[in-house]
C-alpha cells in the first residue's frame, strides 16, 4: 500500500517527490474526504456530542490534512510499516476536532472519543431539534421529487443513486448507450435544482434558472 | 465589463449538474469560502445532494469527491516544499526602492536571465512589443468594475479581477496577491491572451485584508510548474514577473 509498499516509492515520498506525492494524494483523497464527512462524537463536560463538518469545512478539513501530511517532518515521521490510511486518518481526525473547536462548534476542552475509548459506550445526545427538522425537511424535498419523476428517469435515479450503479452498468440496465445515461443523468441533475429552487430550499437562482413563483 | 460575476451561480449550476472542471470546482470553492451569500448556497445544495445519491446526510457525493480530488492538490504539494525554497514576502525597504527606481505603469522584473532585461517592457512603455501584460480590475459592490493603475485604490471585501496576455512561449501565468502577513496564490492558468489583446482570467482575489499596502504579481513561464516556480521567488529561464502595488482602501477622489 502506497507510499509504504515499496522502499523507492517511500524514499521519493520522504524526499518529497512531485509525482509520488501527487499519487498518494489521488490515493487517498476520497478515503479521507469520506471520512471527515461523517459524525465525530465528542465528550464535553458530562455531556456527549455528535457532530460533523459542513461541506465547505470538509474542504477546508480535506486540504489541511494532506497539508500537514505533506509536510517534511510529518513525512519524516511516518514509518512505512503501519497502512498510510490509518496515519492520514488520525491527522485527518485531529483536523476536523481543531477545526470545530475554532468554529466554537465544540468546546475548546472536548475529547474526541476516538482518543479515549472507554467513552465510546456513553450515551450520545442525537440530532438536536433543528438538525432533525432540516433533516426531515430535506428528505420530504427529495421524496417529492423522486416521485414526480416520470417513470425512465426515475428508473435512472434508482440505478444511478439509490443502488449505486456505474453510469455502463445503469446504460446496460436501461439498454441506453453510456452516452445517453449522462445526458438524461445531466437533465436529472438540473431538474432536481430547479425543485429545490422552486421549493424554497435554494434561494438564489443558479446561473440561468429562474425561481418559481 | 459582462465577463466579470461577482458571485458563483453560474458556477454552482454546474456543480449541480456535475460538469464542473476542476480548475472551476476550485474557483466555486474558493468563492464560497469568502462569500456568505454563495457559501450557504453551497451547503443546501449539498446537502441536498447527499440526501439524493446516498439518502445519507453525511456521505459525500461523487461530485464532491471529484472536486476534493483536486481543489487541494497544489497546497499540499506547497506544503511539502523545505521551508527555504517557500516564497518570502520581499522586505518593504527593496520593494521600495525598486519602485523609486523604476517608474513604469507596471514593475517588470526579469527573473533569470538579467540580460534579457531590455527586452521586456511594461504595458504602455516605450514602443516595443511587451511580452507579457496583466491588468487588474476592483470589482466592489454597488460600484462598475474599475482598472487599477499602480497604487490606486480598491476598498476592503472587493474581488480582483485580472486580464492577461503574453506572447510565445510564455504560456501560464500564475496570480498571487502579497500583504506583509499573507500571501494569496491563484493558478497557474493557460494564458490565451496577447498583449494589447489580453484576455480575462477565471478566477478572482477577496481583499480579505486590512486597509494598506499591498501587491499583486503575474508570474509567466512556458509551463504551469515553472509559472508557479517563478511565482514563489525561484529562478527560471526566460519567466517574466510582473508587479502592481496597489492600496486597499477607499479611494481619494
Amino acid at each position: 500500500m502506497l507510499p509504504g509498499d515499496d522502499r523507492s516509492v517511500l524514499q521519493a515520498f520522504r524526499e518529497g517527490e512531485r509525482a509520488t506525492l501527487t499519487r498518494v494524494y489521488r490515493t487517498y483523497s476520497p478515503q479521507v474526504a469520506r471520512y471527515l464527512a461523517r459524525r465525530f462524537s465528542v465528550r464535553s463536560g458530562s455531556s456527549v456530542h455528535s457532530v460533523s463538518l459542513g461541506a465547505l469545512d470538509l474542504d477546508a478539513a480535506h486540504q489541511e490534512t494532506f497539508v500537514r501530511a505533506f509536510r517534511p517532518a510529518m513525512r519524516q515521521a511516518y514509518d512505512g510499516v503501519r497502512p498510510y490510511l490509518g496515519f492520514l486518518l488520525t491527522l485527518a481526525r485531529s483536523t476536523a476536532v481543531d477545526l470545530l473547536r475554532a468554529s466554537g462548534r465544540i468546546a475548546r476542552e472536548a475529547v474526541p472519543l476516538d482518543d479515549a475509548p472507554e467513552l465510546a459506550h456513553a450515551p450520545t445526545e442525537e440530532h438536536g431539534p433543528e438538525e432533525q427538522a432540516l433533516r426531515a425537511e430535506v428528505r420530504t424535498l427529495v421524496r417529492q421529487f423522486l416521485e414526480g419523476l416520470p417513470e425512465e428517469a426515475r428508473a435512472l435515479a434508482q440505478l444511478r443513486f439509490m443502488e449505486g450503479l456505474s453510469q455502463e452498468a445503469a446504460a446496460a440496465r436501461l439498454q441506453l448507450t453510456r452516452g445517453e445515461v449522462r445526458v438524461r443523468e445531466r437533465h436529472l441533475r438540473t431538474r432536481f435544482t430547479e425543485h429545490l429552487l422552486a421549493r424554497g430550499w435554494l434561494d438564489v437562482p443558479l446561473g440561468g434558472m429562474e425561481k418559481l413563483p | 465589463m459582462s465577463w466579470f460575476d461577482p458571485h458563483v451561480d453560474g458556477l454552482l449550476a454546474r456543480w449541480a449538474e456535475g460538469t464542473l472542471s476542476p480548475r472551476q470546482s476550485a474557483r466555486l470553492l474558493r468563492h464560497a469560502h469568502a462569500c456568505e451569500r454563495c457559501g450557504a448556497s453551497y451547503e443546501r445544495l449539498v446537502r441536498a445532494s447527499r440526501l439524493l445519491e446516498h439518502a445519507d446526510p453525511h456521505v459525500p457525493t461523487g461530485t464532491e469527491l471529484a472536486a476534493l480530488a483536486d481543489t487541494g492538490l497544489a497546497a499540499a504539494l506547497a506544503a511539502a516544499e523545505p521551508e527555504a525554497s517557500r516564497i518570502r514576502w520581499p522586505s518593504l525597504s527593496l520593494a521600495g526602492g525598486m519602485l523609486a527606481a523604476v517608474s513604469l505603469a507596471v514593475l517588470v522584473v526579469l527573473v533569470q536571465p538579467r540580460e534579457e532585461l531590455d527586452s521586456l517592457q511594461a504595458r504602455g512603455g516605450s514602443g516595443r512589443p511587451a511580452r507579457a501584460a496583466l491588468r487588474v480590475f476592483c470589482a466592489a459592490k454597488q460600484r462598475p468594475l474599475r482598472e487599477l493603475e499602480p497604487s490606486q485604490a480598491c476598498p476592503p471585501g472587493a474581488q480582483l479581477a485580472f486580464a492577461v496576455g503574453a506572447d510565445a512561449p510564455l504560456s501560464h501565468v500564475a496570480v498571487g496577491l502579497y500583504t506583509r502577513r499573507l500571501q494569496s496564490i491563484e493558478g497557474p492558468f493557460s494564458v490565451t491572451g496577447r498583449p494589447g489583446a489580453e484576455q480575462p482570467l477565471e478566477t478572482t482575489l477577496p481583499l480579505q485584508v486590512p486597509a494598506g499596502e499591498v501587491e499583486v504579481l503575474a508570474a509567466f513561464a512556458d509551463s504551469p510548474r515553472e509559472a508557479l516556480a517563478a511565482l514563489r521567488g525561484e529562478t527560471h529561464q526566460g519567466a517574466v514577473v510582473l508587479r502592481l502595488p496597489l492600496r486597499v482602501g477607499e479611494e481619494t477622489p
